[in-house]
């Protein structure tokens, strides 16, 4: 919880639980919880350049509707009235989906993508689509052929908030959104949920729908919640979530773990970074000293171990799954209109391009071994923790702080394994940029994550903090 | 890493028009040619697995649609 009063807070840091609950109560209504937004987003929103577009009419209607069905006494659940936004690579029926390129500026679905569908069943409100890379595609530099502006961290709009999923990051830690949809290749959730010291989580893949999301990397594309809270990521991903093969009987269980006790739960240790990788700033090896202590103090029972693969390799492997396959999926606007793209996207089609069935194959063979590594590790733990990104949020346009936040990271080995990961903010730097970790659980264990998150999140001060702009 | 020596400009052109690639300008192919030998070097610097019997990961299953 924010610990905000929901009586005198201002209503766009109020958590999905708590808007939700002042919506109940009728001291808070639908429209004016959205009117809210849209006037910070008309207040501060050119500072951080976190949406693509904003769909005044939409929202005000979406909210109108909740507002009377609430009214008669048709609550549809926790989500409904509240205002969202998506990541310009989803579809959302009648509005534009760029994907921050020029090769999409006129494409406008007529459908909705399968996520923002439940969304909308569960009575949410869509206020717009959020800045993203292009193609959801960047390694980690500042793009200025683009259509739109890079989206800025609001905890220094002088810094990356960390890519692909950048609106997502920046709009729910600005509060011009209450939550949010990226999607995550090899990081792209995680690392702006670590620069902008959100709650970004992927979950097992196949528990989200891809439908209707712009494809990036077949192999490894996963969407991705992000909240202010743990608790609201836990909503927001049970409605949205399916059950996969080996989930328990009934409900799903991430609301549920919440603020369960952590005593005795087995949690693997991962702080060494491996060979090929850097070492993490001191600030974030800190903070995961001091998150883990604190676990400790809850009981978990902890335990220092290596990973049985380096990152270094995972970032090799991803480097050759994602040009390949971008560049199957992508070839047509290579070949067709490769002056209409930017830089970022088109030097990695061009990559693609050139890579070799055969290396793409052996790529995909390591991506096995190593997901059967991890698993061997993880069979004896709930949870392992480990840093998210290695380097806080870097100065805009300042290399190689850029490259080095985004390729440096313990990410992408759980991109590969397919196993659950969350990003948790773990204090500020003395510059007062957020710090991270990551929570990391066997596949279909979501609640696993949530039950740690929430434990350390209510054990220590971080949520109180929000960037002023 | 090791770094594989770099296409031409005959033969990046050469490689692209085989491609299909016919609309990328000269400051296209020339960053191509620059990016040539760091594909050629990715894919010979993966390890390689011992065991024939290392598959893929099942990234594709394959299920009609018919079938769902």
């Amino acid at each position: 919880m924010s610990g905000s009063d929901p009586a005198t807070a201002s209503a766009e840091i109020l958590t999905v639980t708590e808007a939700s609950n002042a919506i109940l109560s009728g001291t808070l209504s639908p429209i004016e919880l959205l009117e809210t937004y849209l006037d910070r987003i008309d207040k501060i929103d050119n500072k951080i350049h976190s949406f693509i577009h904003v769909d005044h009419e939409g929202a005000r209607k979406a909210a109108l509707l909740a507002a009377n069905e609430i009214a008669a006494g048709r609550w549809r659940g926790p989500l409904h009235g509240l205002p969202f936004a998506v990541k310009d690579n989803y579809d959302a029926a009648g509005l534009p989906a760029t994907a921050n390129s020029e090769l999409r500026i006129d494409n406008v679905p007529n459908s909705d993508a399968e996520l923002v569908r439940r969304l909308k069943q569960a009575g949410a409100v869509l206020i717009g689509k959020l800045a993203t890379w292009e193609y959801g595609t960047g390694n980690g530099g500042e793009y200025y052929d683009l259509p739109f502006p890079t989206a800025r961290n609001p905890w220094d709009t002088e810094r990356f908030p960390g890519g692909s999923s950048t609106g997502a990051g920046v709009s729910v830690a600005a509060g011009t959104t209450m939550f949010a949809l990226g999607s995550d290749t090899t990081g792209s959730v995680r690392l702006p949920a670590a620069g902008t010291g959100t709650v970004g989580i992927i979950p097992t893949p196949g528990r989200l729908s891809l439908d209707g999301i712009l494809p990036n990397c077949y192999s490894l594309d996963n969407p991705g919640p992000f909240t202010w809270t743990v608790e609201d990521s836990a909503i927001v991903l049970e409605a949205t979530a399916d059950r996969i093969a080996g989930d328990p009987q009934g409900e799903l269980g991430f609301r549920r773990a919440i603020g369960q006790p952590v005593a005795g739960m087995r949690v693997a240790v991962v702080s060494d970074t491996g060979p090929g990788m850097s070492d993490a700033d001191s600030e974030l090896a800190n903070a995961l000293d001091q998150a883990i202590r604190v676990l400790e103090s809850l009981g978990a029972k902890t335990t220092e171990v290596k990973l049985p693969i380096a990152p270094s390799l995972c970032f090799h492997v991803t480097s050759i799954l994602g040009p390949a396959e971008s560049a199957a999926i992508h070839e047509m606007e290579l070949r067709e209109r490769p002056d209409d793209m930017g830089y970022a996207l088109r030097d990695k089609l061009m990559l693609g391009s050139m890579l070799r069935a055969v290396d793409y194959i052996t790529a995909q063979r390591q991506r096995l071994a190593i997901a059967n590594a991890i698993d061997g590790l993880m069979r004896g733990y709930d949870a392992l923790v480990t840093f998210g990104t290695l380097h806080v949020s870097p100065r805009l346009g300042v290399e190689p702080e850029m490259t080095a936040f985004t390729k440096d990271t313990m990410l992408t080995p759980f991109n590969l394994s397919a196993h659950p990961a969350m990003v948790q903010c773990t204090g500020f730097s003395d510059a007062g940029l957020p710090l991270n970790w990551q929570i990391v659980a066997n596949r279909g264990d979501e609640a696993s994550i949530y039950q740690l998150a929430s434990a350390y999140e209510v054990a220590t001060p971080w949520r109180q903090r929000r960037p002023e702009l | 890493m090791t770094q594989s020596t770099s296409f031409s400009d005959a033969e990046t052109e050469a490689f692209a028009k085989r491609y299909g690639l016919v609309k990328l300008t000269k400051d296209h192919l020339a960053r191509m040619k620059e990016l040539a030998p760091i594909a050629s070097d990715l894919g010979r610097d993966l390890p390689h697995l011992n065991h024939k019997s290392d598959a893929p990961a099942p990234t594709f299953v394959v299920v009609s649609k018919a079938a769902i």
